[in-house]
């Protein structure tokens, strides 16, 4: 069954994001919905700090359809993200799944889920730094609330090697 | 083919664009923007004698903004508007728009229009009763007043059923008082660029057959069509700072509310690739292709529009003088003689294709309002439009 609403597809699937979120909280990792970004607000933006300090950031963009839009809308997240990722609900998904090599050209993740709880794992994006510092300084900004300067060290810009709590997240499928 | 500035807000930058970097050949006024005792202030002479005055007549009913200033409009002159009530006034009208465009020494005397938002049937016959006929008699009785251009707004309609073209061109042709039209293009495409191969031919085929007729065509709020469009050899095409300069909306002549709006993505201008790329686009471009800056354009302002640190936002003069700086010069290049216009305009296009295509090899995506997709439109209504004309 489809989900109605794209409200009711986020919410149902972060609460099993969150669930494993949760056993790795020590971590320092923390999420926060509708960040306002150059190019857009993703959804959901899941991140791990220290301090002040970013170390590793994952952007989402849910999507009941129109597929392509999510695409070119994560796309753009790589300005400030380790890694973006579009969420579409599984019966809405047959058009996304075959141009998949579209999301592995733009290394964008692709996730699928439906009401019955089944994520499906179509890609993992292959983490990488944010295209653009300004970018990643104004999102970084806007998440802790503290104006970055351009001399301030943002780990989460300079490697993607801040991801390594977070890959524990590519175990969703085993979730399900 | 000339390059007009299309007026609007901060239409300073259009002013300065011209005297400073040479860009354009003239102006189009726009007194929503201004005050009319501010114009021989702020446009010299000089200026004025290159330029032409649109009154903005699209909503006599509304004299938003600066409107109120100019006497002859017709929200200041009419108590009501009941199309009798607008008969009776509108010599006095006609006579009072002209004289303040003779005594501005501009380049031509326009008569307006009006805007309709659903086309009545009898649309033309209300045109000529109380804008054409009042204005090309008055315009008989000024000495030396400059010659006329009609305000048309084409609807998309007219230009898709043959017979209301038919209609429309007949109605024009008409009048050999008139040295040529200032026409206006009212659609409600929801893409940033005209995607619609049938509708650009069609637009391609009214600008010729004027042509044929030995009027001159001022083509207002064109975008990066206007390039397109002078294969049917408009006199004129423009170019505007803001998105509703460079495509008609009849939302900026009505009076609204103010309230606080997002802007929207600062774009750059590449004549690399026929469109406006968003600055999001810039840092994947500077990280996955390799000599990326060959897909834009050098200008006085594109060190400052290409740095990743400047703060670039819709409000930078810099984006839209460098618009007005390339597009101008692009307009410059074109060959006279059309025919092989045509085919340096369609070479171009291939290349265009090409840097997409590259863009597209390099694993950066761009957006449908930022791609290159229209461009396949532009070629398949150059194939309708040059199996119509020959």
């Amino acid at each position: 069954m489809a989900f109605k609403t794209e409200y009711q597809l986020t919410e149902s699937f972060l609460l099993k994001v969150n669930q494993l979120l949760d056993s790795y909280i020590e971590y320092g990792l923390h999420t926060q919905s509708e960040v306002r970004a150059p190019g857009g607000i993703p959804d959901y933006v899941i991140y791990r700090s220290i301090g002040n300090s970013i170390h590793y950031l994952i952007a989402i963009e849910f999507k009941l359809k129109n597929w392509h839009r999510a695409l070119e809308q994560a796309f753009r997240y790589r300005n400030f993200a380790n890694e973006a990722y579009v969420i579409l609900d599984k019966e809405t998904s047959n058009s996304a799944k075959e141009n998949i090599v579209l999301f592995k050209k733009a290394n964008v993740g692709l996730i699928t889920y439906d009401t019955s709880d089944s994520i499906e794992v179509l890609n993992f994006p292959i983490p990488s730094t944010p295209f653009s510092d300004e970018f990643s300084r104004e999102v970084a900004s806007e998440i802790i609330s503290t104006n970055i300067r351009t001399t301030d060290d943002l780990p989460f810009i300079r490697t993607a090697r801040g991801g390594y709590k977070l890959s524990r997240l590519r175990q969703l499928e085993l979730l399900a | 083919m000339k390059i007009y500035h299309q007026h609007g807000h901060n239409f300073v930058w259009n002013l300065d664009s011209y005297t400073e970097d040479g860009s354009g050949n003239g102006h189009i006024l726009s007194p929503v923007n201004i005050e009319s005792d501010k114009i021989p202030l702020r446009l010299s002479e000089d200026i004025r004698k290159v330029s032409f005055f649109d009154p903005q007549f699209y909503l006599p009913h509304d004299a938003a903004k600066k409107l109120q200033t100019y006497t002859f409009f017709p929200k200041n002159v009419l108590n009501n508007f009941s199309t009798s009530d607008f008969i009776e006034q509108a010599y006095d009208i006609a006579q009072s728009c002209l004289v303040f465009q003779k005594e501005l020494n501009f380049q031509y005397s326009i008569i307006p229009t009006r805007y309709f938002s659903e086309l009545p049937e009898n649309a033309l016959e209300q045109l000529t009763s109380i804008f054409l006929d009042p204005f090309i008699s008055e315009h008989s009785r000024i000495t030396d007043a400059p010659p006329l251009l009609l305000t048309v707004i084409v609807k998309s309609i007219q230009l898709e059923d043959e017979l209301l073209r038919s209609e429309l061109i007949t109605w024009i042709t008409n009048y050999p008082e008139l040295r040529g039209v200032y026409l206006i293009f009212d659609n409600d495409f929801y893409s940033k660029q005209i995607k619609d191969p049938e509708y650009l031919s069609n637009q391609l085929l009214f600008i010729h057959y004027l042509r044929q007729n030995g009027l001159e065509v001022h083509v207002g709020y064109t975008n990066t069509e206007g390039y397109l469009l002078s294969i049917a050899d408009p006199t004129s095409v423009t170019v505007g700072a803001y998105e509703n300069l460079r495509s008609f909306g009849i939302q900026r002549l009505e009076t609204r509310e103010s309230g606080t709006q997002q802007g929207p993505t600062p774009r750059i201008y590449s004549s690399k690739l026929f469109q406006w790329i968003p600055n999001t686009s810039l840092p994947p471009m500077r990280r996955l292709i390799p000599d990326w800056q060959g897909l834009f354009d050098e200008s006085p302002y594109s060190e400052y529009l290409l740095n990743p640190s400047s703060s670039l936002n819709f409000n930078r003069k810099e984006i839209y003088k460098h618009y007005f700086f390339i597009f101008s010069r692009q307009a410059k290049e074109l060959p006279a003689d059309l025919q092989t216009r045509t085919s340096f305009v369609v070479e171009k296009i291939k290349t265009v294709l090409e840097n997409f295509e590259r863009i597209s090899n390099h694993n950066v995506f761009l957006d449908s309002n930022s791609d290159g997709s229209h461009l396949t439109s532009w070629m398949n209504a150059i194939s309708i439009y040059n199996s119509e004309i020959v």
